[in-house]
């Protein structure tokens, strides 16, 4: 007990509570800067850290992960490019919110549903990080296998006009993933023997190329062809009802903690990470959708179910971190790092060893929420007015970003080309009607599937039989098969409404 | 404005001072990470770095270009000039191990052997409820029940220790695929696989007992956990030693690798770098120059041998 409020009192310190603000500030500009991410951000604030008290490196860290995924919504929503990856779902809803004059209305539903998801997860590791752990370790690659397949399913539900080419585009997405050595025998699969490629192509330089850089030339090529005519902003801000008031929030509220749970329950797994998160929670919602809700046509609680999830997950990540001493997520190996480097081992015996400072660390994890808040609050003001900067300025300026941040990865030109590369094959697969989204959740999904499935064939001895073994993994199969049955009904219906209206 | 010009220059000229009367180094020194900010290599270069640049009185500036564990580094490296301005840090089997397995650009003799500092604390582990004391238990479990088990791998150094020991014990052991250290770890708690192999990340549970270490692969046993004992003292005859080391590109001109050496022993001698070690888990482990590119080479024909058996 005595523990508990000394480490709250430390996280109250002047000195830390600044240390978790300037992480929330750094984190959520490069957030809202398309082309610079988390990792970026975390590769400045590591080096920063190793000369700072435990405390505050561990603060300023949280801090920079937390804030980094709430800002990913901003440009996601003002210019249709996810200032993060995790953010690429949040565009299908956002953009066209802000393009009917909503801008503000879907900034804040993103905001208030980061907010609630990161308290989410925070308070799930506060008070059940050891029974989640525990069940976290229950999940093999069995039963990792078939929450893949389950992921796999949603895929359907976000393939935009056909399901078809949907699938095409995500099949694709795992065939790049492919590249880079075999994890199994450390074979060159598809590398054209470059040293680069060894590792498979850069996550950021894919992402970026895919949804920013394309993006941006997909505007381009909308800004000539408008020139001459009068040429009308794409983002009005003018519209009378662009308020976000009660009403809208007790309308997207369920929504909102459902897509908490699943964000929380995706981070305790360590693998899945934020990405997977908001794509399946966007596609749980879209699949259960009501009438009347028109998602990927500027639906408010499309924003916030993709929002929520991403950011549940990062306090979540954390719980097999502080239970057992296993990093669940790269933020939280980061974090392992920056508490060894201080001579903190984070273990099994974290607690009765550092209690304080574990409780010092969950206390700075709640300041992070509400400074997130504030800050998030205020850029809001600020960048919404992101949307009068006319596209002469936009464009080159996220272009620009794109080339650097693709640089600061691994500081080499290889990904620079890559990422233009990927921005081209973007534009032709938005030219002729693939989904850009459905590629980047094959890419991102895909090495994990992979991993799991052969893990499987190995720990099963390719024996069938043994999955009557794995009751989890069966109940995850059934659900995946049911949702798969259900949206295929859901989507012949769909599509027969659409051709009668 | 200009008061903080004129600093910057009081600084360089501070710095500069002993620059001037040595003739090597005049400038700062780049060291390469091969591996991801936070990561061992990553910390323990950076603590050997900042000690380095107080003895040379240089910056010694630190750079991440993690990929292919450690290659893309390497590879970079060997395109600089040999002048102790570039300098990479990485684990030795970048260079003794990798390019035998995998096509790289880079061979043994591409690069001057500058310091290892410290020695990965790789062990076989296992669930405490296994009962196995040590490995031999382990293995002759696994003979009474068929001769055939999974463990949790994550490099080819372990899957070719391994191919090697199951040749010596007639145990198959068959690698279950993970993309790193702590999944190894992971695997093992959940009871997915019976055994793993960790290269370091298995130490705070071993510590507290959630996981049981059966074996450590080095030549010694590790300070930390003295009663688990070496491959060797089991009799099975195998060790695999993998250093945090620093390479600079083939022929490091004498006047330049003289102060460098100097610089790393006297770095890695540091009571800071010991306690680091501790902390890390890392058994010390010291080398410069010509002894180290002896003990290198050995290790390359080593690794030879034991992929030549295991094939």
């Amino acid at each position: 007990m005595s523990d508990l409020l000394l480490g709250f009192g430390d996280a109250l310190t002047p000195v830390t509570v600044l240390f978790v603000f300037l992480g929330v500030l750094l984190g959520y500009v490069i957030g809202v800067l398309p082309g610079l991410n988390r990792p970026a951000a975390l590769a400045i604030a590591i080096p920063l850290s190793y000369y700072m008290t435990p405390l505050s490196a561990v603060a300023f860290l949280i801090g920079i992960a937390k804030a980094s995924g709430a800002g990913g919504a901003t440009t996601a929503v003002l210019i249709n490019v996810p200032g993060e990856p995790n953010a690429a779902v949040t565009c299908l809803d956002g953009y066209p919110l802000a393009r009917k004059g909503k801008a503000r209305q879907a900034l804040q539903a993103a905001l208030y549903g980061s907010v609630v998801g990161d308290v989410v997860g925070t308070i799930a590791l506060i008070l059940l990080a050891r029974p989640l752990a525990t069940f976290a370790l229950k999940i093999g690659p069995v039963e990792m296998t078939a929450l893949m397949l389950l992921a796999l399913t949603f895929i359907a539900a976000l393939s935009g006009s056909s399901l078809l080419r949907g699938l095409a585009a995500g099949l694709f997405g795992m065939l790049v993933a492919t590249i880079g050595l075999d994890i199994e025998s450390g074979t060159p699969r598809l590398t054209f023997d470059q040293v680069e490629l060894l590792d498979g192509v850069p996550l950021l330089a894919i992402t970026v190329g895919m949804l920013a850089l394309s993006e941006m030339v997909i505007q381009a090529e909308e800004f000539f062809a408008q020139r001459g005519e009068a040429a009308a902003a794409p983002v009005r801000s003018d519209a009378s009802d662009d308020r976000f008031g009660w009403r809208e929030l007790r309308d997207i509220l369920p929504t909102i903690l459902r897509s908490s749970v699943i964000g929380t329950l995706i981070g305790i797994i360590p693998g899945l990470g934020p990405s997977v998160a908001s794509f399946a929670s966007y596609g749980f919602a879209k699949r259960f959708a009501r009438p009347g809700e028109r998602y990927g046509e500027g639906e408010l609680k499309g924003v916030a179910a993709a929002e929520t999830a991403d950011n549940a997950v990062v306090p979540a990540s954390f719980i097999p971190l502080f239970a057992l001493g296993l990093p669940g997520s790269v933020s939280a190996a980061i974090l392992i790092a920056a508490l060894t480097i201080h001579g903190v081992i984070p273990g099994p015996r974290l607690f009765e060893e550092h209690g304080r400072l574990i409780y010092g660390i969950y206390g700075t994890m709640i300041v992070a929420a509400l400074l997130m808040l504030v800050v998030g609050r205020v850029g809001l003001v600020a960048f919404a007015q992101l949307t009068r900067v006319p596209a002469t300025v936009i464009i080159p300026t996220v272009t620009m970003l794109c080339v650097v941040g693709a640089y600061l990865e691994a500081h080499s030109l290889f990904a620079v080309w890559v990422m233009i590369g990927f921005a081209a094959l973007g534009y032709l697969m938005h030219r002729f009607d693939y989904s850009r989204v459905t590629f980047l959740i094959g890419f991102v999904i895909g090495p994990q599937f992979e991993l799991s499935l052969r893990q499987t064939l190995i720990v099963t001895d390719r024996d069938p039989a043994a999955l009557l073994t794995h009751p989890i993994a069966l109940a995850i199969l059934a659900v995946a098969v049911l949702g798969a049955l259900f949206s295929l009904r859901g989507g012949s219906r769909a599509l027969s409404s659409g051709d009668a209206a | 404005m200009s008061k903080r010009l004129a600093l910057l220059g009081a600084a360089f000229v501070l710095l500069g001072q002993p620059a001037a009367q040595a003739a090597w180094p005049e400038k700062p020194i780049t060291v390469t990470v091969g591996f991801g900010a936070g990561g061992t290599t990553d910390v323990v270069a950076r603590a050997v770095a900042d000690l380095v640049s107080k003895k040379l009185g240089q910056p010694v500036v630190i750079e991440n270009r993690p990929g292919a564990g450690g290659a893309v580094a390497a590879t970079a490296l060997t395109k600089q000039p040999a002048d102790g301005y570039n300098l990479v840090a990485t684990t030795s089997t970048t260079i003794t191990l990798d390019p035998q397995v995998t096509k790289l650009g880079f061979g043994l003799d591409d690069f001057t052997y500058v310091a290892a500092t410290g020695e990965f604390p790789e062990a076989f582990i296992a669930l405490p409820k296994s009962g196995w004391k040590t490995l031999k238990d382990a293995i002759e479990a696994t003979k009474a029940s068929g001769g055939k088990t999974t463990y949790a791998s994550s490099t080819s150094l372990d899957r070719m220790i391994t191919a090697a020991l199951g040749k010596k014990t007639g145990v198959q052991f068959v690698p279950v695929p993970t993309r790193s250290g702590a999944e190894v770890v992971t695997q093992v708690m959940g009871g997915h696989t019976p055994l793993g192999y960790s290269s370091g990340a298995y130490y705070p549970q071993a510590k507290s007992g959630e996981v049981a270490a059966l074996a450590v692969l080095g030549e010694k046993r590790l300070k930390g956990l003295p009663d688990v004992p070496t491959l060797k003292e089991l009799g099975y005859g195998l060790s695999s030693v993998n250093l945090i080391l620093f390479v600079a590109p083939k022929g490091l001109p004498e006047e330049v690798a003289k102060p460098l050496y100097a610089a790393f022993s006297a770095a890695a001698a540091d009571p800071a770098i010991t306690a680091l070690m501790e902390n890390r888990s890392l058994n010390a482990f010291v080398a410069t120059g010509d002894d180290l590119a002896k003990t290198i080479a050995g290790q390359s024909e080593s690794f030879r041998q034991l992929l030549e058996a295991s094939k």
